[in-house]
């Protein structure tokens, strides 16, 4: 792996399927990712009863370096921060 | 000679205008006449209508409508934050509305129906009831704002119904008092002054 790649902000998206806030922010990582490249996992809480439980009420959830977390109504301006930030 | 013909069609565009105008003024007369009667009516459906959207987005996003559901629950941001944490789940879908909006829209609609379905002679809350209805949400709003605690469903939907059934009770029959004290009495049921007979000998 490059220093290049190495460097790239860890995003894991936690969402699920029918979540239309979910669609919003996958929308919002799409456009961001052209200004900062990141490397994205993405994980459907109901693949993990435990994730299931604690994202539920939340999603969606990115962590950023899992550090940083933007969770909820997602407003553009917090998510690219948090990329930025990075 | 000549100028004749452009004389006539002068009067006659006129008279289309005239004609233009006493149509609209009679369609805002109408409008303006049904919107005195039926304002109350009006409220309650719009009221109905968003409560109604609310619960149809998990509804439409269980039976896999989500290109009728999304178009719906994004509309209804224009009056709700709508925070995953602050809100109710039908089927482990979000409702449209946050659980505190929701409270408020809910028994506001349920409060306006009943207004209506009485004939509009509930009678209205004092000034001073109103308010005291609307400081648990003002208390619980603004505490959990500030980060000095954190609300809770229960909270939300109690505070959220009296402040929603709080307002509708004092601003309803206030509307309807004045609208009556205002409106003025139709010609027909004006009191006819029949002429004198007057009988000279």
């Amino acid at each position: 792996m490059s220093d290049d790649q190495s460097s790239r902000p860890q995003v894991t998206f936690y969402t699920k399927a029918g979540c239309h806030l979910c669609e919003d922010a996958r929308d919002m990582l799409d456009e961001l990712a052209a200004e900062v490249p990141y490397d994205l996992t993405e994980l459907d809480i109901r693949s993990d009863m435990a994730l299931f439980e604690q994202y539920r009420y939340r999603i969606p959830v990115i962590i950023v370096n899992e550090t940083t977390t933007v969770e909820g109504r997602i407003q553009y301006s917090d998510l690219a921060n948090a990329l930025h930030a990075v | 000679m000549a100028s004749q013909p452009i004389q006539n069609s002068g009067s006659l565009s006129s008279a289309t205008t005239t004609q233009k105008h006493a149509k609209f003024a009679a369609l805002a007369d109408r409008a303006g006449n049904f919107m005195l009667n039926y304002w109350a009516h009006v409220v309650t459906v719009s009221l109905g209508c968003i409560v109604f959207a609310a619960i149809a987005v998990p509804f439409l996003s269980y039976l896999g409508l989500d290109s009728i559901a999304k178009p719906v629950f994004f509309s209804l941001h224009y009056v709700c934050a709508q925070i995953p944490s602050h809100s109710f789940y039908v089927f482990g879908h979000q409702l449209g509305l946050c659980a505190r909006n929701f409270s408020i829209y809910t028994s506001m609609f349920l409060g306006s129906l009943a207004f209506v379905m009485s004939k509009k002679r509930l009678p209205g809350i004092p000034w001073w009831l109103w308010i005291i209805m609307m400081l648990p949400m003002a208390w619980d709003g603004t505490t959990q704002m500030f980060g000095l605690r954190e609300s809770d469903w229960i909270l939300r939907l109690i505070t959220g119904t009296l402040f929603g059934l709080g307002n509708v009770w004092f601003a309803l029959p206030l509307m309807h008092k004045s609208i009556i004290e205002t409106t003025p009495v139709p010609p027909q049921f004006t009191q006819q002054r029949l002429p004198m007979r007057v009988n000279s000998r």
